[in-house]
This record gives C-alpha cells, structure tokens and sequence, in this order.
C-alpha cells in the first residue's frame, strides 16, 4: 500500500488551503465593513468640492438629488441640479470619455440658457504628465519660490487652463466643435478629443434635459 | 546576518530593482511622478512587512506542496487591505492614478520572491527587516525615478513649479522614457561597483544568484531525455 503522510494527504492539503483562504476571507471581510463608510465619504468629496466650485452658492445636496441622463451618443451623463430657498440656480453635468491612458472624467457647468459655464476634469486619469495634462487640470501650481515664501494657493479660485477655458459660452450645435471653436493643445490630440466629448456629452444631454423640462411646463 | 543589515541590504547590496531587477512592470508604470511613486512603494511595503510577517509565522506549518498558494492567499489578502485602506483614506487622486497596479501588487515579483526566498526560511523579527528593508528600497527607487521623470517631463518635483526647467521632455513622461532612465542608472550603478572593485583589486561579477545563471531551465531544455528500455 502506498505510503501516505499527512503533507501528501490530498484532502489534508485542500483542507489546509481551505483553512487559509476562510481566515483570508474573515480579514477582507472585516477591511470592507470597516471602511465602507469612509470609502463612500471620500468619493462624495471630491465631486462635491467641485460643484462648490464651479456652482453659484447652493443650500441643497446636489449629489443625493442627482439624475441618471443619457446623452444623443448613447453616453452616460449625472446631472446634478443646485438649489437655493427651493430655486434652481445653475445645472452641473458628469460624464466622461476615453483620452490617451484612459477614461478622462469631468463635471460642467451650465449657464440658465444651457450654454457650458466652467469645466473641471476630475483627478485619476492616466493622461500624459506635461502633456496630455496641460488640457485636463486646473491645478493651482506652486512654484519654490511660493513654498519658501509660505505662500498658499487659495482653494476657493479655480485656476485658469486655456483649453477648458475656451469652452465657456459655447452651446451644442449639430455637430461636435471642431478645433477651430475650441482650444486644443498640440500634441495632446487623444486628451483634447476627450475633453471635447465629454463635454459634448454633458451638454448635449442637458440640452434634451432643459428642452423636456420647457416642454412639460408648457403642457401643464 | 544582523537585523541591520536584513534591513539595509535592500537600499544598494540586493535592491530589488537596481540589483534584482524585479518588478518592472509598477515600476516602469507608476514612477512618472513622484508621488505616483511614493505611494506605489509605501503600499507595497506594507504589502511586504505584512506578508514577510505571516508567511514567517506560518512557515512551519505550510505544506511543501501548497506553498505557493498559500503565500498567494496571504499575499492577496493584503494588497485587499491597502486597496480597501487606500480607497478610504488615501486622496482620491493618488489612489485613482495607480488605478489597476495596486491590485497588481499581488502578482509583484518582489513580494512572492521574498516570501518564496526569505519569509519562509527565516524568524519573524529577520522577515519582518528584510520585507521593510525591500520596501523601502523599491520607494525610494520609485521617488528617485518619479522625481527625474516628473522634473524633465513637466518641470515640477511633488507638483512644485522648479521655475528652472520648462521645455516638456515629454519622452519621460512615459514608460519608454522610464525605461531608458533605469538603464542609464542600471549602468551607472555597474560603473560604480566595478570601479570599487578594481579599487580593491578585484574583478565585478554580479553574485550569479541575481541573474539566470542560477535557473537550470535552459540547461534542463539542451539536455539529452532519459533512455528508458
């Protein structure tokens, strides 16, 4: 009869391995429960310090009143509406598109007659450093000098980036702008397209938004 | 071996990217800034104190033949737990930037070789300074790389203006950039141990365990099968 020890056993070594992956599991199990909430409250911040930033003073959530669109492209857009005394006083719409290392993501800003405000594209995307990120972020830079100097950037100013600059004040007509209306950055063409869609997206599908919200006022 | 010298073998003697060459891959990938690179290297040196820790726990009673496995559990339920803790603490950005190379922590060659060659072969406290030791090794390859390749590629150092230095050497920004940079300190590096060397009147050779001389793969490929009758 062959000689079986107990390290050979085949059901001991899977109920050794069974044993390991039930205490593996019990940990991430008790990693997830733990920061569940806090994971939910880091999310909520970022999309909530920008809407502080590019909305007119608000007093409502406009994250917990979000609204799932879907713009003419088939893209998923989350318009959020600000409020203040039970008014609206400005729309923000989040979509995204693909860029050069990814998904670019951006939130956009609406005037009352649907024409694109401010643009902010969220932190996380894998675009290019000195490239593709001259187009995607508004970061307040700092410069040496300003940390010798203990000089700090204020939080409550969004800082200036020409290419999401230049969408202010443009409306979605029928086709998607061109880099004649539009800034691109040279170089930096799949980042630039990205934020040109996304914000295409975002106010196309505010577009729709705002025309069946004016034709349902007027029905009733 | 001192505890000490556990710990600090993984900065210059056995640095797991300069020496070892390993993990190439989060290394080419996650040093284009540096914080990008802090924070890859900080978690995977969690990574692999926690893992170094429990595999050096857990070593006796292991089974030869689910080793692997089981270190791969241990291993993946670590990177879970920095994943998780990252997700809730870390800024958002940072842990959205390393995107799909911290749950890659798992399948790092640098964490599953430590456990594999010194974890499960050494005590708790020795694990503990080499897998601490290694991490801190692999950050500071990281900062140093993310530094070089973030000032040449946007003429900032942690997101800090330089004001010296503005062209946009945009190579350096990407992985090809990062992979010409290492090779350059990967043969400065050599330079330098064989000038020690020669100081000391003898001849560089990297120790033949760093490199493919120790794997009998190629040898077992040439050779001759078994006549059987």
């Amino acid at each position: 009869m062959k000689d079986m020890t107990k390290a050979s056993n085949p059901f001991y070594l899977a109920f050794f391995l069974l044993v390991v992956c039930g205490v593996s599991t019990l940990v991430m199990a008790y990693t997830a429960v733990k920061t569940e909430e806090p994971i939910r409250i880091s999310q909520a911040k970022e999309t909530a310090d920008s809407l502080k930033l590019i909305l007119p003073a608000f007093d409502n959530d406009p994250a917990a009143d979000a609204i799932d669109l879907v713009s003419p492209d088939g893209e998923p857009v989350k318009l959020y509406t600000a409020k203040n005394g039970g008014e609206i006083v400005g729309y923000a719409a989040e979509a995204s598109a693909s860029g050069f290392g990814g998904k670019v993501a951006g939130i956009v800003s609406f005037k009352a007659d649907g024409t694109v405000d401010t643009v902010i594209v969220k932190s996380g995307h894998s675009e290019t450093p000195g490239i593709g990120t001259k187009v995607t972020d508004r970061t307040a830079r700092r410069t040496i000098t300003d940390v010798i100097k203990g000089r700090k950037p204020d939080p409550s100013k969004l800082p200036a980036n020409e290419a999401l600059d230049s969408y202010s004040g443009m409306k979605p007509g029928a086709d998607k702008w061109t880099k004649d209306q539009v800034h691109f950055v040279s170089g930096a063409t799949f980042s630039s397209t990205a934020v040109r869609d996304l914000v295409w997206y975002a106010s196309t599908a505010v577009r729709d938004y705002l025309a069946s919200q004016a034709e349902s006022k007027e029905a009733n | 071996m001192s505890l000490f010298k556990e710990f600090t073998k993984g900065f210059w003697k056995e640095n797991p990217v300069l020496v070892l060459v390993l993990g190439m891959c989060p290394t080419l990938a996650t040093s284009s800034d540096a914080v990008k690179g802090l924070a890859m290297g900080l978690a995977t040196t969690f990574v692999l104190v926690g893992s170094n820790l429990v595999i050096s726990v857990i070593r006796k009673l292991v089974p030869g033949k689910i080793r692997i496995p089981c270190y791969i559990v241990v291993i993946a339920t670590f990177v879970t737990v920095v994943k998780l803790l990252m997700q809730a603490y870390a800024p958002q950005a940072v842990y959205q930037a390393l995107g799909i190379f911290l749950p890659l922590i798992v399948v790092n060659c640098i964490v599953l070789g430590r456990a594999e060659a010194f974890a499960s072969k050494n005590g708790l406290l020795a694990s503990a300074a080499d897998g601490l030791g290694m991490g801190l090794g692999f950050t500071f390859v990281l900062v140093c790389l993310g530094c070089v390749r973030e000032f040449l590629s946007a003429g900032t150092l942690f997101g800090v203006s330089m004001q010296c230095w503005d062209n946009g050497f945009a190579l350096m920004g990407q992985a090809p950039g990062g992979f010409i940079l290492l090779g350059l300190i990967l043969a400065g590096m050599n330079l330098l141990n064989m000038h020690k060397a020669k100081k000391a009147g003898l001849k560089y050779e990297p120790p033949a365990e760093f490199d493919c001389r120790h794997c009998s793969i190629c040898k077992l490929s040439t050779e001759e099968p078994a006549k059987t009758k």
